[in-house]
């Protein structure tokens, strides 16, 4: 009898339960939810709101699936209003749900003896009471004690409690096993599939998004479909077998319990549809707040600069207090649910009562006797028998959630790898050894060296949307070992040109080619091992000083790593934090300053040194005194080496070989300092801007 | 946490009776299996049918009566957690509203977030259950036990050695497995931090074709996680089997002790049906109330966590009896230093102590403990600006020249107190800023920031910022207005000794209808609004598009559909340089008498920027401006250029003077002007 009431509210929560994740359970999406705080509360709200539906026909399902994914979009994905329109097709049908049960069936044995072994539980279980109510009716009154039979029957019930604690314990292991290496399995199948995705893609989608799709969408995909299988599994043939019992006992008490049982889902469900507007409007004022707090908190130190605490604090309250008022009757309606299904239970319990004991009256000393015995076990029964269906109906919501999380997922699977350029199968690997020894792109560097890193642009056409074309038409050609300036005001179009020849981006038209060969016939790791590139965003991994600098090189010698730094005036700096080169920094770069961080970005490349260079405003948050101490250094790096430098600093960009003046996506005027200065253009009205003071 | 809950106060009532009304209810379940007895024993043994439907009809009632008290109960204990944490938010936010930037600093943004969000929701839980349940579960463990004891005293033997051994193995689990789930926690963490670094990073990933690498440090990373949750998960499986166990073997000896009995005639067989009742609810509540202790557990550690803020020092006030200085001098440094280290020492200790006992599942917690000892570090290698002597004249501009870290913000900051000196002090107008009440003091200064913040709203209404506080704090209206006041500012200045601001009597000063006409035009301030919306007047636009024009944004904001253009949040929809102008406007529609540019213009191209500063030396009221930059082609012309290196002044003159005297801004603009001159 107990195992059940143990097992209904295990699934409420309890750190021991079959789900056995209680403590970590919620708190997962409570950390996704800190970093992406819209989408991921909204998330947790739709998971956690009593939400039910018509049933379990498969239509039903799939469109309320489709509805909170749907809904979940325009969540997560504002700026994205491009998935929308594949919200339809992704989620049409059970697709989904099938493409799970592939990923499943490398545990398909375990899976199966899960099933069996859940079964075999149930119907252990669900025995005991029987048992328990014959060895009551053993003890009818004073001398009429059957010691021998109870002897037998207790034994027996030790026996089954036994077996039954045996099953339950292989039950929870098992599904532990195959819910956790599945998530795992997925993760990594998805990370690994999102190293060839197609740099565009990322960009449209944003960091927070992916992340809570690996992450999030994976766990709840793991909760909903597998522990949700077995949940609704467990459930149904509980409410079989608690049948089968009842009428197997008294069928009369039996049709009693059935009809009136469900009325108790009837009130959960009446006041679960009704609480789930309060959630609704809960958590979007909630989100409101957040979003609030989030973005005055962000500029806090402005708030106070122009003296608007007062104001903000009305604004806060404002949201507050309304948050104050959603909150409540989303909290009390919701927490009616479990009253007024116990006051059901209680009148269930009542009928069973009055009706057995009646009947046990009425039957005494006839043949077909309803003995004490059999109303307990109907009572232990008629106690419990609500609480498979609360808990399939639970299971329906976490299954819908699913598969909505599952269709994201393998959207994402979907999503096709870029290709990695022609000979991708073989020199592909090759390149996986690459970074852990440079090994094979070695070679190829030193052939670079020997006078080659000839970039052309051959009649380049590109847009990132198909309605704005950015770069038409642009031709040029960077012979090896020029220094490439590119140059021209904010947003016209310069990392552009970066995304391009490293091949972050393909061309819509034309050809980019190094040493004549075109950048798609060769592969994307051969042709970015020729480039170092420093990006006008710092980004540091969080680690070691050390294991950020040997990124590109992971065997270099700390000799190696000392002379690269010092030639990027980064090792004076180094050497005063704490641990030096050990010392640890967060992928923010903790304390170190933005410039500090541009010149182990620096050191970074002057360690591994390719012969291409891309410096993307390399030197816009380093003083100009530094920038002149690494002058020097930068200069001996980029002798011999075809070098793009995108700078706002006239400065830096002064003895390039050649600068390319861009505006508005467009390179407006080719040639040297001297000529672009001679010709008058929109270069000279650039440069002339900063001295005619 | 005495703090936390004075904020429960003015919920007395439904922390007391919500409770209660739980006790209730739960006193009425203990009787159910008592009437059960009843009826088999009178009711069934009997023949008593009478009986039979009193009891059941009495079994119902009590149900009906149960869910009105735990209903009752419910709304109380709602009530008391949504209403305690709406007022806790509240005082929270207000709190954060006075500290001063080096507390921000301290915490950090992403901290307070989560102190506002996630930590107030799950106060708001463990409020909640804690009302609901925390005395319910004991009591009806307890209760089962004395009603057990009141059938039989031999038989509720049973209860009182199986309660004892069914708590061990629950909590036993429970405490076991809490510091495992930690661990999970942490693993998730790591997995998620490595997916989010890699994608921020993919660029510089694959540019150094890291692809497989990394793929195998998540696959590790993902197995650790793994083999972390199939350990607890093995563990914690243990409990559902292992009380059934107990419980089960509890029964058997129940229904063996009650078989004597009955046999004996001491019990009859209702009893022990009733004991076997009672032995079910038991179990059902210690799960329950492991859970609830769980999730108590959380909720004190957020609430300990939200307490700790609290407790951080609000602002200083305004000070009395500081000594004055020359009033006429608008700005003046005396010897001035700070300390990041010295700053954070006042409370830095509390603070160590924090990130001890700070729950580890706060993101956070581990990088700001880093980060402090980082600062304490680099304080105590030196200060982060020492030695500072400026005057600054009404109308002047001062040019502040150094490399990175060498203190240029810091410097700035010290005049609106963002920062306090540490030695040394900060003079406006004569008066110490530490004399000032800070409002008033902020209201003279127009500060844009390194940081280009932008609020979600129209353009008007980010712009109404500099204006609106102005207004109350004492700002500019219109140009004749302001002119008008500065002369009385300067004339009253010369004889204002007085702890507060010289001038605040006329600021103050502001007919109601400029106050309606400047009010009406912003919309966000719902509060002002008398519910017409008016087209705004366009006198108050003409003064944000003056701002707007010398702040080289006219194209900006014609491009966003002129004033009413939305901005997002965090000005998303802007570019940096975009942005950068929009925050110029801000702070010169207050028209300030101190304009503080930090380094503000760094994503302008050199022809705007240079009109820029064209524009603001042409500025009517011509404000003293700060203008922090990295080149000396932003401050040649300044009146004054203070030269930093490494937190100390090593020139002070103009950029004549500086390049015969002063080393290190000779190398500065060498650097950007030597080539230059060959040419």
């Amino acid at each position: 009898m107990r195992k059940h009431d143990a097992g209904a509210d295990a699934r409420a929560g309890s750190p021991a339960s079959g789900k056995s994740r209680g403590v970590g359970d919620a708190a997962p999406y409570r950390r996704v939810s800190k970093a992406f705080p819209l989408g991921g509360r909204w998330h947790r709200a739709s998971h956690g709101s009593p939400m039910t539906d018509e049933g379990l026909s498969p239509q039903g399902t799939a469109s309320r699936g489709a509805q909170v994914s749907a809904a979940k979009d325009t969540r997560t994905a504002e700026c994205r209003p491009y998935r929308q329109e594949r919200t339809g097709e992704r989620t049409a049908g059970s697709r989904p749900y099938r493409r799970v049960l592939t990923l499943l069936r490398p545990y398909r044995l375990l899976i199966l003896a899960s099933i069996l072994l859940s079964a075999a539980s149930v119907a252990l279980t669900l025995y005991l009471p029987v048992l328990v109510g014959r060895a009551i009716d053993c003890v009818v009154g004073p001398g009429q004690v059957d010691f021998d039979a109870i002897g037998t029957l207790l034994l027996q019930i030790a026996l089954f409690a036994a077996l039954t604690a045996l099953v339950q314990w292989l039950v929870s292991v098992i599904n532990n096993r195959v819910t956790y290496q599945t998530v795992r399995d997925l993760r990594n199948r998805a990370f690994r599939h999102l190293q060839r995705l197609p740099l565009s893609w990322l960009d449209r989608r944003g960091v927070g998004s992916v992340v809570s799709q690996i992450i999030t969408d994976v766990d709840q995909l793991a909760d909903g479909l597998l522990l949700g299988f077995t949940q609704l599994f467990t459930g149904v043939i509980t409410i079989l077998g608690t049948l089968g019992f009842m009428l197997s006992i008294k069928p009369l008490i039996a049709l009693i319990v059935i009809v009136l049982t469900p009325l108790s889902f009837v009130v959960a469900r009446f006041i679960a549809s009704h609480t789930h507007s309060y959630f609704l409007e809960q958590s979007r004022t909630r989100g409101e707040q957040t979003a609030f707090v989030d973005e005055l908190l962000g500029g806090q130190k402005v708030v106070k600069a122009f003296g608007r605490e007062e104001q903000a604090v009305k604004d806060f309250d404002a949201i507050n207090d309304r948050l104050e008022k959603t909150s409540l009757k989303a909290v009390f309606f919701s927490s009616l649910t479990n009253p007024c299904t116990r006051f059901v239970n209680s009148v269930v319990y009542a009928a069973v009562v009055l009706t057995g004991a009646l009947l046990c009256v009425s039957t005494a000393g006839t043949e077909a006797v309803f003995t004490v015995g059999s109303l307990s076990a109907l009572l232990a029964y008629a106690n419990q028998y609500t609480k498979p269906f609360n808990e399939i109906s639970g299971v329906v919501t976490e299954f819908q959630n699913a598969l909505a999380c599952a269709g994201r997922i393998f959207e994402l699977m979907d999503e096709p790898e870029e290709d990695q350029g022609s000979g991708i199968k073989d020199q592909g690997s090759e390149s996986v050894g690459a970074d852990a020894h440079v090994g094979p792109s070695a070679p190829e560097r030193n052939t670079q060296n020997d006078g080659a890193g000839r970039v052309q642009m051959d009649h380049v056409f590109f847009s990132y949307t198909k309605d704005k074309p950015l770069i038409e038409d642009l031709s040029f050609t960077a012979e090896p070992g020029q220094r490439i300036a590119i140059v021209g005001p904010t947003g016209c179009g310069k990392t552009t040109l970066i995304n391009l020849l490293m091949r972050f981006y393909d061309v819509d038209g034309g050809a980019i080619r190094v040493d004549g060969t075109d950048l798609r016939d060769m592969t994307r790791a051969g042709l970015r091992a020729k480039y170092g590139m420093v990006l006008q965003e710092t980004w540091l991994r969080s680690g070691t000083i050390r294991e950020n600098l040997t990124l590109g090189k992971p065997e270099a010698t700390d000799a190696e790593i000392e002379a690269a730094c010092r030639a990027a005036h980064a090792h004076s700096f180094i050497r005063l934090l704490p641990q030096g080169y050990d010392t640890y920094i967060t992928e923010d770069g903790g304390m170190l300053s933005q410039g500090q961080k541009q010149l182990l970005c620096i050191a970074r490349i002057m360690l591994c040194l390719p012969p291409m260079l891309i410096l993307d405003e390399a030197t816009s948050s380093i003083d100009t005194r530094t920038e002149l101490k690494i002058q020097s250094a930068f200069a001996r790096m980029m002798r011999g080496r075809t070098s793009f430098i995108v700078a706002h600093r006239l400065s830096t960009i002064r003895e390039a070989d050649v600068i390319l003046v861009m505006r508005e996506g467009k390179v407006v005027e080719i040639g040297n300092h001297e000529e672009l200065l001679k010709k008058g253009g929109f270069y000279a009205s650039l440069y002339n801007s900063q001295f005619a003071q | 946490m005495r703090k936390l809950f004075s904020y429960l106060k003015s919920y007395r009532k439904e922390c007391v009776l919500g409770p209660l009304l739980k006790l209730a209810e739960a006193t009425l379940e203990l009787f159910i299996p008592m009437i059960v007895a009843s009826v088999i024993d009178r009711g069934i043994g009997g023949g008593d049918r009478g009986h039979i439907v009193r009891m059941g009809l009495l079994l119902a009632g009590l149900g009906l009566l149960g869910l009105g008290f735990s209903v009752t109960a419910q709304y109380f204990s709602a009530r008391a957690a949504v209403g305690f944490v709406t007022k806790l938010r509240h005082a929270l936010y207000a709190h954060i509203q006075r500290f001063p930037y080096a507390t921000l600093d301290r915490i950090g943004i992403p901290t307070l977030i989560t102190r506002m969000s996630s930590d107030m929701n799950q106060v708001q839980t463990g409020l909640n259950l804690t009302l609901r349940l925390l005395l319910r579960s004991p009591f009806v463990v307890f209760g089962a036990m004395v009603m057990a004891f009141t059938i039989d005293a031999s038989a509720a033997l049973w209860f009182a050695a199986v309660i004892p051994v069914l708590a061990a193995v629950v909590f036993g689990v429970m405490l076991l497995t809490m510091p495992m789930y930690k661990r999970v926690q942490e693993r998730l963490d790591r997995v998620l931090g490595t997916t989010r670094e890699n994608l921020n990073g993919v660029r510089v990933l694959r540019a150094f074709r890291k692809e497989e690498a990394e793929c195998r440090s998540f696959a590790e990373q993902n197995a650790a996680l793994t083999a972390a949750q199939q350990r607890v998960g093995r563990l914690s499986a243990l409990m559902n089997p292992l009380t059934y166990v107990i419980i089960n073997a509890a029964v058997i000896g129940l229904i063996h002790t009650g078989a004597l009995r009955v046999q004996g005639g001491i019990l009859t067989q209702g009893a022990v049906v009733a004991l076997y009742n009672y032995m079910s609810q038991i179990l059902v509540e210690l799960i329950k109330l492991a859970n609830l202790i769980i999730n108590i557990t959380k909720s004190l550690a957020c609430g300990k966590r939200i307490q700790s803020v609290l407790d951080m020092e609000d602002e200083e006030k305004a000070q009395s009896g500081l000594p004055g200085g020359d009033p006429a001098v608008r700005v003046e440094f005396d010897n001035a230093a700070f300390s990041y280290y010295a700053a954070a020492e006042s409370d830095s200790v509390r603070r160590d102590k924090q990130c001890l006992s700070a729950d580890p599942a706060a993101i956070g917690a581990d990088e700001q403990c880093s980060s402090l000892r980082g600062n304490s570090a680099e304080g105590a290698a030196g200060e982060a600006l020492s030695g500072v002597t400026l005057r600054a004249m009404p109308g002047q501009v001062i040019g502040v020249i150094g490399g990175t870290g060498s203190g240029k913000s810091t410097l700035v900051n010290l005049i609106p107190r963002f920062y306090e000196a540490t030695r040394g002090r900060v003079l406006v107008d004569g008066i110490d800023v530490r004399a000032w009440e800070p409002a008033q003091l902020r209201a003279k200064i127009g500060l844009v920031p390194q940081k280009a913040v932008l609020f979600r709203g129209t353009i008007r209404e980010n712009l109404l910022w500099g204006l609106d506080s102005a207004l109350v704090g004492g700002g500019a209206l219109d140009a004749p207005q302001i002119s008008e006041r500065k002369k009385q500012n300067d004339s009253s200045a010369a004889g204002a000794d007085v702890g507060i601001g010289p001038s605040v009597p006329e600021r103050i000063v502001l007919n109601d209808a400029q106050r309606t006409v400047l009010y009406s035009a912003d919309g966000d301030n719902s509060a002002m609004h008398s519910g017409t919306e008016n087209p705004p007047p366009c006198d108050s636009d003409e003064l944000l598009m003056e701002a707007v024009t010398c702040a080289q944004a006219a194209d900006v904001v014609a491009a966003k559909g002129g004033l009413d253009g939305e901005i997002e949040q965090f000005g998303r929809n802007l570019s940096g340089g975009q942005r950068q102008r929009l925050t110029i406007a801000r702070a010169l529609v207050r028209r300030p008498e101190i304009l503080i540019l930090d380094d503000s213009s760094s994503a302008l191209d050199f022809a705007t920027d240079a009109a820029l500063r064209k524009a603001i030396r042409a500025l009517p009221d011509h404000p003293t401006v700060f203008l922090v930059a990295q080149r000396t082609s932003a401050v040649r012309n300044a009146d004054q250029i203070v030269v930093l290196d490494e937190g100390r002044v090593v020139g002070l003159g103009t950029h004549e003077q500086l390049l015969d005297t002063c080393p290190v801004y000779r190398e500065i603009h060498e650097s950007q002007f030597r080539r230059e001159a060959a040419l």
